[in-house]
């Protein structure tokens, strides 16, 4: 029965492995710098610039057709370009991040549209970028299995000064000026790592492998250790879980897997240990008592 | 990067678009951007002054016609080219400084819709028809029953998927000056009738599918045989007989819009476009009448041939696997299987059960060779053919013609095209 609707259909077919192999890069990958936008409070930032990397994969497909790498260098400059410029007029002149970021997202985004239709060309350029976790070739995994590694090497050596950057920035200024090189590389990994999940989930579902998790995450661990642990882990049971029910009940694969994701957000903020709505309820009755 | 966009009609199609719109064209844009709206500002016509008046478009059509009418006979509207004073209220009509949005909103529309609509008004009656066709094959059609006598535009051009069009003003601005406009119907073009009504267009609107036997879209197969294993299945046990029984298609999405692909419908398509343009040029009528005669001897020929390629193919080989299904028509008419990843519905994403059962068949029926669509991604197809080791057949053609360059130019090299893939491909390695 469990061999039946759980293990069979990653033995049968490889596309099926596959796509839980390529879920599990993003989310060993993506999810951690997830946490880490989530506890800067810019969990909106990883959305900005997923449409920010869909201009830059525009033009990679328009120059060299169906490619993985000319639409991943596409989409890496335009990430980094908006990313980083967003970061340096946030830090040079008087707007805030939100707003130099929206700013600069939204003028790439129209680029893009610009681009796609100014090609009208023979595939729908919109489906290109949408992704398919189904579809994952060789130089795609290889892609995300490369990003994942690099992502978790650049965490665990710039752990410290990222945590410290994440929850007292003032502290971290008056003892060392690494913050805005951190600030940088958190973007930057965010980046690559949208620019993988784009192969795999396209764009915009991208953002909520990344994302998601890391929310529901906070309600079950005070630590941050524990919080990387488990959004990985919900991240890689909601991969599992979206892609059986895409495969037993015919659901689009990329949605359900995020769906699933949902769920677990949902339910950890309602029963989550930790300041979830039962939490809370539970807490307040003890003082009062 | 423009022109493929929007392709030039095709060769046979007699005057080009660029002698159509020269003189008027180049009048409208000087109109716009230069001395006209200037003229136009400068007079304080009652219309204007109220921006949020009764009769926005009707004042700015005034205005316009009143200002290129100025270019053309500049005495018999000498205050237009005189004074130098700007009166106010017209200025903030036509540049659009009135404090409403609303107002402002209004104020752009109706200019934009006066200029389209002066569009038709200026085209000279010595020209041939403007046949304005949705999409690259009725375009063909249009262009072989017409001859030199019409002058075809095809919004969607060559290789473009006329499911997801998105038009663009110049489609609309083609549209107003068209007379005669021919669609596919079936509810292929969704996006034509908002565009026919945003630019105002009075030219009839021709359905060539008129009088076709529609094929009501089903579930996929793969959708159908899903939800057969389904209804057969009690707790955790199959009923055999059942699950062996007739697919089930009842949920049915919609009419399958891609009638052409059985040439008796390309035969009624002709038809009905023949005779549109008799009615639209009566004078022109033994040409129209000559030329579908001919047309129609030519899809007789390939329905032969298409028939003979089926009927040498070994029954085992009667199935062709491809990416989108736009070929129910085709094989009602001519009894070879179509099998699609994807169904017809562009946007509908294919789940992993899909490509599961797709790829099941495949490996159960030893098929030799799957075939991908020119419209369609091609990535997911790819992968169905690594896994199941499958060879890649070649491109079919079902939405959109070729580049002309391409081996579907027209639509009957588009039909010839597609058997010649699939004989090919379905008797190698025999």
């Amino acid at each position: 029965m469990i061999w039946d609707l759980v293990i069979d259909p990653f033995v049968a077919f490889g596309f099926m492995r596959r796509a839980l192999v390529g879920c599990l890069a993003i989310a060993l990958g993506g999810t951690p710098v997830g946490v880490f936008l989530v506890l800067r409070r810019m969990s909106l930032t990883g959305d900005a610039i997923a449409h920010a990397i869909l201009p830059g994969a525009a033009v990679g497909y328009l120059v060299a057709g169906l490619s993985v790498g000319a639409m991943t260098v596409g989409g890496l400059v335009a990430g980094l370009t908006v990313g980083l410029l967003a970061g340096f007029v946030t830090r040079a002149t008087v707007l805030r991040e939100d707003a130099s970021l929206a700013g600069f997202y939204l003028t790439s985004l129209a680029l893009g549209v610009l681009l796609v239709s100014m090609r009208g060309g023979s595939v729908d350029l919109m489906h290109v970028l949408l992704g398919n976790v189904l579809a994952l070739d060789d130089q795609a995994m290889v892609l995300l299995a490369g990003i994942a590694t690099v992502t978790l090497v650049a965490l665990a050596v710039a752990y410290r000064p990222l945590v410290v950057d994440s929850v007292d920035p003032e502290y971290l200024r008056t003892v060392s000026r690494t913050g805005a090189r951190v600030h940088y590389l958190l973007l930057t990994l965010a980046v690559i790592n949208l620019v993988a999940g784009f192969h795999a989930l396209g764009t915009l579902m991208a953002v909520g492998i990344m994302i998601v998790p890391a929310t529901a995450a906070r309600f079950w661990h005070r630590d941050l250790a524990g919080i990387l642990v488990m959004a990985v882990a919900i991240a890689v049971a909601a991969s599992l879980t979206g892609l059986l029910l895409s495969f037993h009940f015919g659901l689009p694969s990329g949605p359900a897997i995020i769906l699933c994701a949902g769920g677990a957000f949902v339910l950890s903020l309602a029963v989550g240990p930790h300041g979830s709505l039962l939490a809370r309820r539970v807490h307040r009755r003890h003082l009062r008592a | 990067m423009l022109d493929d966009m929007m392709p030039a009609p095709p060769p046979r199609a007699g005057m080009g678009k660029s002698a159509r719109h020269g003189t008027w064209g180049a009048l409208e844009g000087g109109a716009l951007e230069g001395g006209a709206l200037e003229g136009g500002m400068q007079r304080c016509g009652p219309a204007p002054s109220s921006p949020v008046g009764p009769h926005p478009a009707a004042g700015a059509a005034t205005l316009y016609l009143r200002a290129t009418a100025s270019l053309r006979e500049p005495s018999r509207f000498p205050r237009l080219g005189g004074g130098r004073k700007v009166c106010r209220a017209t200025r903030r009509f036509l540049v659009g400084v009135p404090t409403k949005p609303m107002a402002r909103g209004a104020a752009l529309i109706a200019v934009l819709i006066a200029v389209i609509a002066a569009g038709p008004r200026a085209a000279a009656e010595t020209d041939p028809v403007e046949v304005v066709a949705t999409f690259s094959l009725i375009g063909d059609m249009a262009a072989a029953i017409g001859g030199e006598r019409v002058s075809v535009a095809t919004i969607v051009g060559p290789n473009g998927d006329p499911h997801v069009y998105q038009p663009t003003p110049d489609d609309a601005r083609r549209l107003a000056a068209a007379d005669l406009v021919l669609a596919n119907g079936l509810g292929l073009e969704g996006w034509i009738a908002r565009l026919i009504a945003a630019a105002r267009s009075d030219a009839p609107v021709v359905t060539v599918s008129d009088g076709i036997a529609p094929l009501t879209f089903h579930r996929t197969r793969a959708h159908a045989a899903i939800a057969r294993y389904r209804r057969c299945q009690t707790g955790n046990r199959l009923d055999v007989a059942c699950a062996r029984g007739p697919l089930d298609y009842e949920d049915t999405i919609g009419t399958d819009p891609h009638a052409w692909h059985d040439l008796a419908n390309a035969r009624i398509y002709v038809a009905n476009i023949a005779a549109a343009l008799t009615e639209a040029d009566p004078a022109g009528a033994e040409t129209y009448a000559a030329s579908l005669a001919g047309y129609q001897r030519r899809l007789a020929a390939l329905e032969d041939t298409i028939r003979t390629v089926i009927r040498r193919l070994p029954d085992a080989r009667r199935v062709v696997i491809t990416t989108h299904d736009a070929f129910g028509y085709f094989e009602r008419a001519y009894g070879l299987r179509f099998e699609a990843l994807q169904s017809a519905i562009a946007d509908a994403e294919p789940s992993a059960a899909d490509l599961a059962y797709l790829i099941r068949r495949i490996r159960r029926m030893r098929v030799p060779a799957i075939f991908v669509e020119t419209t369609t991604d091609r990535r997911l197809i790819e992968r169905v053919a690594r896994e199941t080791g499958t060879r890649i057949g070649g491109e079919l053609y079902s939405d959109a013609l070729s580049p002309p360059d391409g081996p579907a130019p027209t639509f009957l090299d588009m039909i010839g095209h597609n058997i010649r893939t699939i004989e090919a491909a379905l008797n190698a390695g025999r």
